[in-house]
């Protein structure tokens, strides 16, 4: 047998009892249910709005606006409108700021959008969408992206943080378990539990839909109606791809602290810090040039999910999502220079005894 | 009182050969030096721990005990100098899987059992011998607790099952640091048996321990350290006892005529004044002669007794004399 296929087999068996390990601990079992009562809710909610008049005005309002940011002689300008905006106030009032051929251009696109979304039916469909087969299963994934990664940073630098936490590396690695095949393992377990966790959530939304269409009012009719089932598993890859910069960056941390519960708090405390900046970011040009490059705001271009919009001066922070392409690329840049950066110190660092942590 | 088999650099070599055959060293450290910021740890330790021996290593606190055996575990990188397993030029990984180890306090998974964290260490190198698990737990008294999660242990509990991890896959070389930390009188003399049991077959046993007269029970040979060097190696019996001779400490009725006396007699090794006694250097055989011997000249012995030489007062005397770092 080669070298290499030693090792991989190495990766593999570690993979194996690690996660024989990890499944004896409440913590990946608590983080889950967790994904899963968020999800669920979600779902149960865009049921319960579209069968209430009033919740289904109050989900509409929020969700189908109208953003753009145009530069005009060096100043940015904001221009938004909602279904409900337009009904009450006519255009918006900055139109008259733009030059006379973009004028037109941008009425066009606002009639078009208009045209779409404010009929008062779209609004109900798209919550129909959220609780009936495929496309109940695809917007579950798509939206668990905004939670997921919170609860894998914690369980990431747990995982690794912990052995030093306990001092059991020593244990570990003084029998021969390979420094970067004992890392390599982690990261592998976390992936696995990553595609496991979206499969989960995948199956949850299907049997919450049947239970759906199951109850009245009956809803049967519509059950296939939306959606592809293609659209299911676009969805599921583009969130587990999403998935991976988060577990990279908490295992590295882990690893540099060599602390669960620093990793953890220096993980959270940068998704939130991205979360607030990016919008705040947006208001200068030079600022919108560096939220392309967030991590937060590529995961959001990927996924074409935004987690929460912010409005500073009117300007949405999912209003400039990077392109599909730049997104992929720069989460594997940020994949990438935080594994490598785990695997550096972890394969030079001294191996201490237990840090109580 | 530093004798000749304390030693220098460049002493080294000569002294290593007392009673060890370099030829089949299961450790050899070349100038292995650990330097943590300002503090020397190691400082260009050159050690060869013998095929088959229960080997002490030796040293106060601070001295590098501790992280001279992380180095040699591959947990701890050298800052310089370099050293060899069982003469083989094998991965690390690969001679790490011949050996076992405690080193400081056992750590292990408070959620698993003693059972399962055995399992999990014999597992992630590619083993599954459930008989093997269950010899090893009755062999350091744990049959009964295996199968209670580990964060229930006390601690002697936990050292036996430091030791039982360190002897899965019937290790060739065993690393024991502080094997009996935290255990009863009775458990410790458990220990002691069981290390003495070990060290037959080709085994060999690297032992660190405070309990010096634990070490001189057991070991078959010791190195000293202090402040990272290796300051005496060689047999215990050696060390102790240079000479086989013994010390007699004796009182008499004029102690300055009786140094005067003893001093050029050729089978007496030593006179040294120590009081209102004399301490005399002399095979153990030989203690009437020194009562005819002073009886003779008008000197008459009024006490004498066997005097005690541990390995404790060796290595207090030797590493009282080194100079901090």
């Amino acid at each position: 047998m080669g070298v290499i296929q030693q090792m991989l087999i190495q990766v593999l068996r570690l993979t194996l009892w690690e996660w024989r390990k990890l499944r004896r601990r409440w913590m990946p079992w608590i983080l889950l249910a967790v994904i899963l009562v968020l999800m669920q809710f979600a779902q149960w909610f865009a049921y319960a709005a579209y069968h209430n008049d009033s919740l289904q005005e109050f989900t509409s309002g929020g969700s189908h606006s109208f953003s753009v940011t145009e530069e005009v002689n060096g100043e940015l300008i904001e221009i938004s409108a909602s279904c409900a905006s337009l009904e009450s106030s006519g255009l918006p009032q900055e139109i008259g700021q733009l030059p006379e051929d973009r004028q037109s251009e941008f009425l066009a696109e606002m009639a078009k959008w208009q045209a779409n979304n404010c009929d008062g039916t779209t609004a109900r469909n798209d919550l129909r969408d959220e609780f009936t087969i495929p496309q109940s299963i695809a917007s579950a994934v798509t939206e668990s992206v905004a939670f997921t990664p919170i609860l894998l940073i914690i369980l990431a630098a747990s995982l690794v943080g912990s052995e030093f936490g306990l001092g059991t590396l020593r244990p570990a690695l003084s029998r021969g378990a390979g420094r970067w095949q004992f890392l390599a393992s982690k990261l592998l377990l976390l992936l696995l539990l990553s595609i496991a966790a979206t499969l989960v959530v995948s199956v949850a939304a299907a049997l919450a839909s049947l239970l759906a269409m199951a109850i009245p009012p009956d809803e049967s009719g519509m059950l296939a109606e939306p959606g592809k089932w293609s659209d299911v598993f676009v969805s599921g890859g583009k969130a587990i791809y999403a998935f991976v910069p988060y577990i990279g960056l908490s295992v590295c941390l882990a690893v540099l602290t060599q602390s669960a519960s620093a990793g953890i708090a220096i993980a959270l405390g940068y998704y939130v810090v991205e979360l607030i900046a990016a919008p705040i970011l947006t208001v200068t040009l030079l600022g919108q040039r560096i939220t392309d490059y967030l991590l937060r705001n590529n995961v959001d271009g990927w996924t074409e999910s935004a987690f929460v919009t912010v409005e500073v001066n009117g300007a949405s922070s999912t209003a400039n999502q990077p392109e599909a392409l730049q997104a992929f690329l720069l989460i594997s840049a940020y994949t990438l220079v935080f594994c490598f950066a785990a695997f550096l110190v972890f394969l030079r660092r001294d191996i201490a005894g237990a840090k109580g942590d | 009182m530093c004798n000749r088999h304390c030693l220098d650099i460049d002493s080294r070599p000569t002294c290593l050969s007392k009673g060890i055959e370099l030829s089949d060293s299961v450790i050899r450290t070349n100038g292995l030096t650990k330097r943590f910021g300002d503090i020397l740890a190691v400082d260009g330790l050159s050690l060869e721990v013998p095929r088959g021996r229960i080997f002490g290593l030796l040293g106060p606190n601070g001295s590098g005990k501790t992280t001279t055996m992380g180095m040699l575990l591959g947990l701890v990188k050298p800052t310089a100098g370099s050293f060899t397993l069982f003469e083989s030029d094998a991965p690390l990984a690969d001679s790490l899987r011949r050996m076992g180890a405690i080193v400081e306090t056992p750590a292990f998974y408070p959620y698993l059992s003693g059972r399962e964290n055995l399992a999990y260490f014999q597992g992630i190198v590619g083993k599954s011998n459930a008989a093997e698990l269950d010899d090893l737990l009755e062999k350091v008294g744990l049959g009964d607790r295996a199968d209670n999660r580990f964060r229930t242990y006390s601690l002697g509990m936990k050292q036996r099952l430091g030791l039982a991890y360190a002897l899965l896959g019937d290790p060739e070389l065993l690393f024991l640091d502080e094997p009996t930390n935290g255990m009863d009188p009775a458990g410790m003399a458990e220990v002691r048996d069981l290390i003495r049991s070990l060290g037959t077959g080709g085994r060999t046993v690297l032992l660190s321990s405070h309990l010096l007269h634990e070490v001189e029970q057991v070991c078959d040979s010791v190195a000293i350290l202090s402040t990272g060097k290796l300051i005496a190696q060689g047999d215990v019996d050696e060390l102790v006892r240079p000479d086989g001779d013994e010390r007699a400490r004796l009182k008499t009725t004029d102690n300055s005529l009786a140094i005067e006396i003893l001093t050029p007699l050729d089978w007496v090794t030593g006179v040294f004044d120590d009081g209102d006694s004399l301490l005399v250097s002399a095979a153990s055989d030989r203690s009437s002669e020194i009562s005819i011997a002073l009886g003779r000249s008008g000197v008459f012995v009024t006490e004498m007794a066997a005097e005690e030489t541990s390995l404790e007062q060796y290595f207090l005397d030797i590493t009282e004399d080194e100079p901090e770092n």
